[in-house]
Formats: C-alpha cells, structure tokens, sequence
C-alpha cells in the first residue's frame, strides 16, 4: 500500500509539473527566479519517492522529501509575502482564485503531512513486507510514472536552459534567452 | 539558473537506476544549491512584479 501511494504523490507531482508547462508555454508566462526555485521542490521531492519505488524503501528517502519542502515551501511563502500587500500586485495568473505560487505552498505543505503519514505507516510493517515493495514499485504503472517524472526533469532542465542560459534568470523576464520566437 | 535543474535530472536518472547512494548526494547537494538560492533571492532587492 504504501508504494502505490508513492506513485500516487509521484503522479500529484507530475501533474503540478504539467499543469507548469502549459502556463509556461500554451500561454507564454515565463517562470520568475522564485519560481524556478519552487519548480525544483517538487523535482528534488519527486527523486526521493522516485528512489522509494526503484531502489527500495528508506525513511532517509522521505527525508529528503522533507528537506527541500521545507526549502521550497519557504521559496513560495518568500513570494507570498512580497505580494501580501494589497496594491502590491501578483505574478502571473490565478488557478481557482490563488496564484501558483500559494499553490506550491499549498503542495509543499501537503507533502509534509504525506511524509509524516507514510512515516508512521512504515514505521509498523515488518522488514520482510518492506521487502517486497521494491517490485511493487515495478509494476507498469509504476514504471510509467517514473518515466514520466524523469522526462518531466529532462524537460525542466530544457526548458531553463532556453530561459536564463547557464547565469542566472532574470527577476522578471519578458523572454527566452536562447529562443527567438520572432514575438 | 539552470544547474539545479541539471542536478535533478541527474539525481532522477541515478534513482531510475538504483544507485540509492548517488541519487541521495546529488539531491542533497541540489538542497544545498536551494537554500543558497533562496538566501540569495529572499536578501536581494527584487523587482515587485515578481
């Protein structure tokens, strides 16, 4: 059970990395600095349930879910605060009324519970049943979402290269830095 | 800034692979990179609109 709700949260995390692609390219909003740093939250996340599933349970796993949540949690709720104000505008379009980076807030916090809860799930399952979750997370579904997560990286990685180049990205960019799009 | 994103991918791809132990230090340095980052961004005078 555990491991299908890795995939689960795996799939969760594909999905936000998606529903990103299509605000960045359907309908050309540009992630900000901020929101790389957010982006790479769920990456980081995403590799430590992506090790859960292939290489074999470890709590060290859901650690590093934990540590770059935290990280990134903070990066959104740094971007929550710069436009708290009222007056002081907002980044990009909303989503149900909340703008992406509340979302990710949102996510990171959702991670959180999601990791104490597994936590504790594991923490009361005998090592051999542990054991058999490596081919659990084997199954094709499994193998699909993996793949996808890994292709999603591989995306990521492309998509900022084309942004900010190998320095850094601007604080409110306006266009890609190696793609011409002739706009 | 396109390194931590080049990390992950690596960290994703050594994880795909098995190697527990690569995959582990190549996310947490990727952590690391994060929260240098995240300083330097929650210090530094940004412009409103982000």
């Amino acid at each position: 059970m555990p491991r299908a709700l890795d995939t689960l949260a795996l799939t969760g995390i594909c999905g936000v990395l998606l529903v990103a692609f299509y605000y960045q390219f359907a309908l050309d909003e540009l992630p900000c600095p901020l929101c790389a740093l957010q982006r790479v939250g769920f990456i980081i996340a995403g590799v430590g349930l992506l090790l859960n599933l292939r290489a074999g349970y470890s709590p060290a796993h859901y650690g590093l879910v934990l540590l770059t949540s935290v990280v990134a949690g903070s990066a959104s709720l740094r971007q929550i605060a710069l436009h708290v104000v009222p007056g002081s505008g907002s980044y990009g379009s909303a989503l149900f009324g909340f703008h992406f980076y509340t979302w990710a807030f949102v996510g990171y916090g959702a991670l959180v519970v999601y990791t104490g809860v597994a936590l504790l799930l594991e923490g009361n399952r005998p090592a051999r049943d542990l054991a058999h979750d490596v081919s659990r997370g084997r199954s094709p579904i499994a193998a699909a979402v993996c793949w996808l997560f890994v292709a999603l990286t591989a995306a990521n990685m492309l998509a900022f290269a084309l942004e900010c180049g190998l320095g850094p990205c601007p604080d409110n960019p306006t266009s890609y830095l190696w793609w011409p799009r002739g706009d | 800034m396109v390194l931590p994103f080049v990390m992950g991918w690596l960290a994703a791809l050594l994880a795909m692979s098995g190697f527990r132990t690569g995959a582990m230090r190549v996310g947490l340095a990727t952590v690391l990179i994060q929260v240098w980052w995240l300083v330097y961004h929650a210090t530094d005078k940004l412009a409103v609109t982000l």
